[in-house]
Parts: C-alpha cells; sequence; structure tokens
C-alpha cells in the first residue's frame, strides 16, 4: 500500500486498455465481442452519430435518447455543435485520438458509435465512483504541457454534464484464464479526446474523462511501506551518482529507463500477444 | 473445521468460585493465582467476575497496550492500573506507515506523558507507536520518570529532535533499550549518542534504524567500550569500514543492522570487517555482491537475516541462503523470486518468520527481476514447517498456493499476502476456494491480511473469510468482494475480530455500517477506498453508546504529494472505534467527527 501513485502501473493497466481498443479496432468485428468488453462488434455505418456525450449518463433514459446522436458538446461548450453535427452526419468515422500523459495515440477511421461505445465503458467504470466527489479542479483543461499532462490538466469536471446518479459497480472482468483487465483502466487516461479532424474540425476536442483514477476505488494504488520507499530512493540515487559497480553489473548498473511513453504504448502489443495468443 | 469460531473461553466459570462478595478465597492467594495470568485476554475475563477480582487484577496487572490512544483516557487508565510497570500506547492508524494518514491527523502523546509525570511508582518501560512525541514530552518524562526508566521504545514517532534524545542519554541511567526505529528525528547533532555512551551504562539494544540519524563511528566504539552488555545495536547509515573499531569492542553483540557499505566492489576494504563471535542477527544496508563473502565465516550460526536493504540479486540471495541453514527470521525483497524460495525451502528448516517485500517494480532495474509467485509461496509451504509469519507481496497466484499453506504451515500465526498490481495476467482468481483451504488449515491464525486485485475474491470467498476465521483477531483486506452482500457475509462469520482495516473495496457506506453492527467483538475499524458520500450520512447507522466515528470526507483540497511526487488525492477515510474517553477533542480539520444528532 503506498501512498505513491505509480506511473508503471497505471501506464500499464491503461495499456492494456489501448491495446484492447486497438485490436478492436483493427479487427473490427465479432472478435471484439469476445473480448467481453461490451463494445458490439459489428461497425453500424447507419449510424449518424454527430456527438458524444462526455460522460454517457448513468439514467438509461438518457442513453437511450443519446443512442443515435451522440452530443458531442454541451451546448454551452460553444463550439458550434450545430455545424459540426452535420458535417458529421455525412462520415461514420473519424479520427480517435486520445491523449495521454503527454503523450498521443491516434486511431484512424474510429467508428464514431464504436467511440461512444467505448466512452460508454469507461462511464460505466467511473460512474461508480463518480459519487465518491469529483475533485473540482478550477484550472483550465490544457493539453499542450508534456509530461504532465496527467497533473496539469484538471477537468472541468464540474461542467460537464456528469450522470449524477451512481450505477452499481460493475462486478470485476475475469475470463476463464483468470487474467484481469482491469475496465477502469480506462479510467487511466487522463482525456479521451474525439478529434474530427477530416473536417477542419481540428480544435474540435472534447474531454470525456478526465484522471478518473482519482475518483475509482478500484484504481487505488497498492501503498508501499514508507521505509522501503526511502531506501529504494536512496538505492536509485547511489546507482545513478556512484560510478557503476563493474563487476557485478547485474546487481548495481543503472539500467536505462524506458521512455515515459513506453510503458502503455510499447506495452500495448505485448499485452495484445499474452492476451489474445 | 479447526478454523471455526472456538469454544467461549472458560476461565471466567471454571475460576468463579472465588468469586461473590466476601469469597472464600484468600486475597493473597487469588493475588498469586493472578499472577500467572498473562493474556490480557485472560486478566480480562477475571477482571469481570466480581469488585474483588476487579480489584485485584488491577493492582497486579503489570502491562497493558493500549491498541489506539484515543480509546480511553489516560488518567483512566492509570487511576485503573496504579502499578503498571510497562505500557504500550498506539497511534495513528497502520496506514501512517504507507503514507495514507496526514501529519497533523493527531495521535499526541502529549496527554498520556503528563499522566506519566504523576506519580506512577513503578512504571519502567514505555512504548509509543506512531505517535506525535515532541522535546518537551520527553523532557516531562524524563523528569518524572527518568530515574526508573529502563526502556524506552519511539516506533514510528516523530515530532522530537536529538535534543530530546540528549535529555533522555543523560537522565536515564538505568537505560536498557532505547529504540528510535523509523522514527522522524531532527538532527542537532551527535552529542546524544556521546551522552549515550557516558551516561547510560547499562545499554543493551540500541536502535534507531531507518532514521536519519548521523553518528560518529567513535562515538559508537565508546558505546561499545561502556555498555558491556549491548547485544543489539541497529543504526541509520554508517561505512561498515569505519565499525571495525566498534566490532572488536562489542564482544557481547548478538544483532546487528544498518551500516552500509559507500564504495562497493572494495572488498579489500572490508575484508577486515570482523564480526563479533556471538553476532546471529545481521541486516546490512547496501551490501552487494561482493561484500556478501564477509558474511561466509558465520552465516550458518545465523538465526536472524535481514535482506530488504541491500543490492543482492536473485542469485546472491540463493548463494547467501543456502549457507544459512539455522534461520528464524528472513527479510527479503521480492527479487529473491522463486528461485531463492525454493533455496530457503531446501535450507531453513527452522524458519518462523518470513517477509517478503515489494522491491522497486518500476521496471528498469535488472535485478529486480525476481518477483515471487505460487511456485515459491508453494515450496516455501512444503519445506519450512514451521513457520508462524509470512508476508509476501507476490506477482502471481493460484488457490493451489494458498491450499499449500492451509496444509502444511500448522503453526501460523500470521499470514499476509499481497498481489501486485504490475503483472496484467494472473494464473488463477478468484482466489476463494485456496483461500477458505488456507483458513480452515492454519487454526492457529490469529492476524489475517488479503490484499488483491477487483475479481480476485468473489462475494461467496468474502463468505468464506466469515465462516472460516472465527479465532482470527486482525484483518486487513484489500480489493476483495464484489458487492455489499458479501461484506455482509463476510461481517457474519467474524465474531472474534477486533480490529478491521479495508482498502479499496466496492462497499457502499450503508452496508460497511451494517457490517460493522454484526461483529461483535470489534473494536476498530478503518477504511479508505469505498463508495463514499460527501457527508457519511450513511455512516451514522453504525452509531452507538462509545462508538466514535470519524469522517474524513474526499476532499481535494487536502491533496497532498506523496514521496515520489506523485500527486495523492484523499479519499474518503472512515475510522471508528469504541472509546472510553468520549469525543476526540484535537481532530484536525480533515477529520469529521460523526455524532447522533
Amino acid at each position: 500500500m503506498a501512498a505513491s501513485a505509480r506511473t508503471g502501473e497505471r501506464a500499464t493497466s491503461f495499456a492494456v486498455a489501448c491495446s484492447l481498443l486497438s485490436r478492436f479496432v483493427r479487427q473490427n468485428g465479432a472478435a471484439a465481442a469476445e473480448l467481453g468488453l461490451g463494445i458490439k462488434g459489428e461497425a453500424e455505418p447507419q449510424r449518424a452519430p454527430a456527438t458524444m456525450s462526455l460522460l454517457p449518463g448513468a439514467e438509461a433514459e438518457e442513453a437511450e435518447r443519446r443512442k443515435e446522436t451522440m452530443e458531442l458538446f454541451p451546448q454551452s461548450a460553444g463550439f458550434g455543435v450545430q455545424d459540426a453535427r452535420e458535417q458529421e452526419k455525412k462520415e461514420k468515422s473519424q479520427q480517435l485520438t486520445i491523449f495521454y500523459g503527454g503523450k498521443i495515440l491516434v486511431f484512424n477511421d474510429f467508428p464514431a458509435d464504436k467511440a461512444k461505445d467505448l466512452m460508454q465503458l469507461a462511464s460505466k467504470s467511473s460512474a461508480v465512483v463518480q459519487n465518491v466527489g469529483l475533485p473540482q479542479p478550477s484550472a483550465p483543461a490544457t493539453v499542450t504541457d508534456n509530461t504532465k499532462v496527467h497533473k496539469a490538466m484538471p477537468a472541468p469536471v464540474s461542467s460537464l454534464p456528469v450522470a449524477q446518479a451512481a450505477v452499481a459497480p460493475k462486478p470485476s472482468r475475469t475470463n476463464a484464464s483468470g487474467t484481469y483487465y482491469s475496465l477502469s483502466s480506462c479510467c487511466y487516461c487522463c482525456a479521451i479526446l474525439i478529434q474530427a479532424s477530416k473536417y477542419g474540425l481540428a480544435s474540435l476536442v472534447m474531454l470525456i474523462i478526465h484522471r478518473i483514477r482519482f475518483f475509482s476505488f478500484v484504481d487505488m494504488p497498492i501503498a508501499r511501506k514508507a521505509s522501503l520507499h526511502r531506501f529504494l530512493e536512496k538505492r536509485k540515487d547511489r546507482l545513478n551518482t556512484k560510478t557503476p559497480y563493474q563487476t557485478s553489473p547485474a546487481d548495481t548498473t543503472p539500467v536505462k529507463k524506458e521512455p515515459e511513453s513506453q510503458p502503455w504504448l510499447g506495452l500495448g502489443p505485448n499485452a495484445v500477444k499474452s492476451n489474445l495468443s | 473445521m479447526g478454523g471455526e469460531a472456538p469454544e467461549p473461553r472458560r476461565l471466567t466459570r471454571a475460576l468463579s468460585i472465588g468469586g461473590g462478595d466476601g469469597g472464600w478465597v484468600p486475597e493473597e492467594m487469588l493475588h498469586l493465582v493472578m499472577g500467572f495470568v498473562e493474556d490480557p485476554r485472560d486478566r480480562e475475563a477475571a477482571s469481570l467476575v466480581c469488585r474483588r477480582w476487579h480489584r485485584i487484577d488491577a493492582l497486579s496487572r503489570k502491562h497493558v497496550t493500549v491498541p489506539f490512544c484515543y480509546a480511553v483516557s489516560p488518567a483512566r487508565l492509570l487511576a485503573r492500573f496504579p502499578r503498571l510497570e510497562s505500557l504500550a500506547v498506539k497511534g495513528k492508524p497502520r496506514a501512517a506507515m504507507y503514507g495514507l494518514i496526514p501529519d497533523d491527523w493527531g495521535a499526541y502523546a502529549r496527554p498520556w506523558v503528563t499522566e506519566l509525570a504523576a506519580p506512577l511508582e513503578c512504571l519502567k518501560a514505555l512504548q509509543l507507536r506512531r505517535m506525535v512525541v515532541t522535546d518537551d514530552d520527553l523532557a516531562e518524562l524524563v523528569r518524572a520518570r527518568g530515574h526508573m526508566l529502563q526502556e524506552l521504545k519511539l516506533d514510528k514517532c516523530t515530532g522530537f529532535s536529538t535534543d530530546g534524545l540528549r535529555l533522555v542519554a543523560r537522565s536515564c541511567r538505568s537505560l536498557r533499550t532505547l529504540f528510535l526505529e523509523e522514527c522522524q528525528v531532527t538532527d542537532k547533532g551527535n552529542e546524544w549518542i556521546h551522552d549515550l555512551a557516558a551516561g547510560c551504562p547499562v545499554l543493551a539494544t540500541l536502535n534507531f534504524h531507518m532514521t536519519e540519524l548521523e553518528v560518529m563511528p567513535a562515538d559508537l566504539e565508546l558505546l561499545a567500550k561502556n555498555c558491556k552488555s549491548l547485544i543489539s545495536l541497529k543504526i541509520s547509515d554508517c561505512d561498515l569500514s569505519d565499525l571495525i573499531g566498534f566490532f572488536q569492542f562489542a564482544t557481547t553483540l548478538e544483532e546487528f543492522a544498518g551500516g552500509t557499505f559507500n564504495e562497493q566492489g572494495e572488498l579489500a576494504k572490508y575484508g577486515n570487517v570482523k564480526f563479533p563471535s556471538r553476532l546471529c542477527s545481521l541486516g546490512l544496508t547496501f551490501m552487494g555482491t561482493n561484500e556478501m563473502p564477509i558474511i561466509f565465516p558465520f552465516s550458518a550460526i545465523l538465526k536472524k537475516l535481514d535482506l530488504q536493504y541491500t543490492f543482492l540479486t536473485t542469485e546472491d540471495h540463493c548463494q547467501l541462503i543456502a549457507k544459512c541453514p539455522n534461520l528464524l527470521v528472513l527479510a527479503v525483497r521480492n527479487v529473491i523470486g522463486d528461485r531463492g524460495l525454493g533455496v530457503v525451502a531446501d535450507t531453513c528448516k527452522k524458519l518462523q518468520r518470513l517477509r517478503i517485500e515489494r522491491g522497486d517494480d518500476e521496471g528498469g532495474l535488472q535485478e529486480e527481476q525476481g518477483g515471487v509467485s505460487q511456485v515459491g509461496l508453494t515450496a516455501i509451504a512444503v519445506g519450512c514447517r514451521e513457520l508462524k509469519y509470512i508476508a509476501a507481496y507476490v506477482s502471481d497466484i493460484t488457490n493451489g498456493a494458498l491450499e499449500s499453506i492451509g496444509t502444511f504451515c500448522k503453526e501460523l500465526y500470521d499470514f499476509r499476502l499481497v498481489l501486485l498490481d504490475r503483472e496484467e495476467r494472473i494464473t488463477e482468481l478468484p482466489l476463494d476456494n485456496g483461500v477458505r483451504a488456507l483458513l480452515r488449515g492454519c487454526t492457529k491464525l490469529r492476524r489475517f491480511a488479503l490484499y488483491l486485485r477487483p475479481g480476485g475474491l468473489s462475494d461467496v470467498g468474502l463468505g468464506y473469510i466469515g465462516q472460516c476465521s472465527g479465532n482470527i483477531q486482525y484483518m486487513l483486506l484489500g480489493n476483495v468482494g464484489e458487492t455489499d452482500d458479501g461484506l455482509i457475509r463476510f461481517a457474519l462469520g467474524c465474531v472474534n475480530l477486533r480490529k478491521l482495516e479495508l482498502r479499496s473495496c466496492c462497499f457502499s457506506e450503508q452496508a460497511l455500517a451494517l457490517a460493522m453492527l454484526q461483529m461483535p467483538a470489534l473494536r476498530y475499524v478503518w477504511v479508505e477506498g469505498y463508495k463514499a458520500s460527501q457527508t457519511g450520512g450513511d455512516l451514522m447507522l453504525m452509531a452507538r453508546p462509545y462508538w466514535n466515528i470519524e469522517f474524513t470526507p474526499p476532499n481535494p483540497e487536502n491533496a497532498r504529494l506523496a514521496e515520489d511526487g506523485e500527486p495523492c488525492v484523499d479519499k474518503a477515510q472512515i475510522l471508528a472505534y469504541y472509546s472510553l474517553a468520549g469525543k476526540r477533542l484535537d481532530c484536525p480539520q480533515s477529520v469529521v467527527p460523526l455524532y447522533p444528532a
């Protein structure tokens, strides 16, 4: 149980979410449904989703109403929603861009209805915790800061049409082999942004989820004992500052740290490999 | 089913022949008999027989542990037990050790020290754990008890400086034990240890392990020269090559921990270190592969080995432990790996306590590729039948491994398992059947911790824990269960559970409150990570006399930086406990005491 929210862990869980997502996009079929993600397998080109709800309503009614048309923005957001709606009705696929930790993951031709399903999926694991009490960050969303996005980008959650009612928690998913896909690892992402770039609406981005891990009880990091944490920090310092201990390289040679992006971008394929083979 | 609730204790009835008013058992005899009753629970039962028994127990009780400092007022406790020789008081919730409790939370030693300062003739030993102790407190304590004090243990305490330690060192000539492990001490110079060496000739145990205190090797040498009965020394960082003189004089030393190797690879520098011949307990900070051989000459007599704070690789662990057949206590990080645990299982047949801590799992460091799984745990269960204590952070687990522990580790008293969240894939979940088998098999189990991940234990499994944990007094559960139903099933079985900690579970406030009402022996519960409300309103369902409820609302204002700089936004916390002291008066702003309207 460590107080520290560990970047690596977050990234790993998030990586799984992303890999699932990317696989889904690629295969775009029944296989995706088999993952048990609750995403409908077949693309439904007839749907003309223009907008996506930010945090899809917990109220079934709301969800029902939005089924066919997803609200990209609440009206109050002032992004010329009507225009967007008009244009997007003509198209069925968009580019899905996920911002996380300052890194960008782009899915081309991501069907909007699938994106919607994704959002709903994410909201299922997040809605339960909304009554935990959302922090109400005051700073506006900013996706420019590069590595610190997840810290520096508090979402204006309060202004979003956040579902008020709590949804019963989804039992965690365990497939036959015991592999656990943390659905709420979707929550790890700082923000999922839909970008309708094809229409020149480059700035038409929407914040779907923001740091829901803060609100999520299932994503509380296992805490680490303070004494051990101090030791590990000291050890890291020693490894980095002292002359490497050549006689036992496996022991003390500082191993180059993977770039920040790798835990989730890099682990994604691995996760796919291990989970799907 | 051995793990089920035991027969109610019969001590009360068996001995009550001497009770009643004007009972015929002579007072002296009762005193004598009572002197042989040590278990605090037996004492408790005896004290409830009648007024006379209560009085005799009160006069003859020598040690009391107060599990939570707000559970009773110091004055009341000391008025009841005027001849106390030893007192231990625990403060902040355990979560404080993991950085989950704010510094200003409370648990001040002041009220306790103030009471101790009043004439309390016999007190010789004081232990404060996770409390805030100031230099003024130490001064007051020393003023009142200094001449008598033999044992002062400040365990993971904060708030004092080396000035306070100097006072202790100068005033407590009978001091035998000074324990400061993991305390946050403001370092105002190293005179305190010089004073200690000069002023406390009977000192046998000195521990300032895992503190930031700096000491001079010369002072330690003086300590060894002056304190002829020094048995145990655990220090902060101090290069081992500077301690050659100390070890030379510390002929009685049996336990040493701390030190450091500032120049790794320089075996020549450390090759001259000669440990005292009686040394059988060891933990060397930053020991690496090249320095490890300095242990080999006496590894066969080692009873206790702490490798948590070393640089050793999996292979090093294997080599070293293979030379330690007499270990009773072993503490390592998970770098030991399943391979290392295999060696432990083959070699350490007498092992009683095994702790496998969590290493650096941020990835990157090659040596941390160890990781412990069902393979290692099963080997341990089969190989080390004397184990009383197992605490392990594992990367993978199966029901079978837990069943093995239930089958073979019949002496197990305390079992703690944390499933790390780094691996996405776990061989077998949920662990319902394994947990049941373990609880049924380990009939001596009194403490139990299980920290899994969502999906790790179903509601059914949670029900099993309730059914099979009749003897368990302390439990920590994390990421278990699926619904409120599981929690209630669990609670219905926990007849003897006194202390419960829950973290990161999906239970509702209402279910938590109702569950607390089901556990008759529950004295203390701490919860973090549940479906909290802003007001904690449903917690009032568990309101009852003497039951204090403290609610810490989730408050982003309280966001604080964890030690690694990551932001750590508060989650709602609940602390509820029985208290004879009434309302807690020193709650910080972040804590809201709840009382019925």
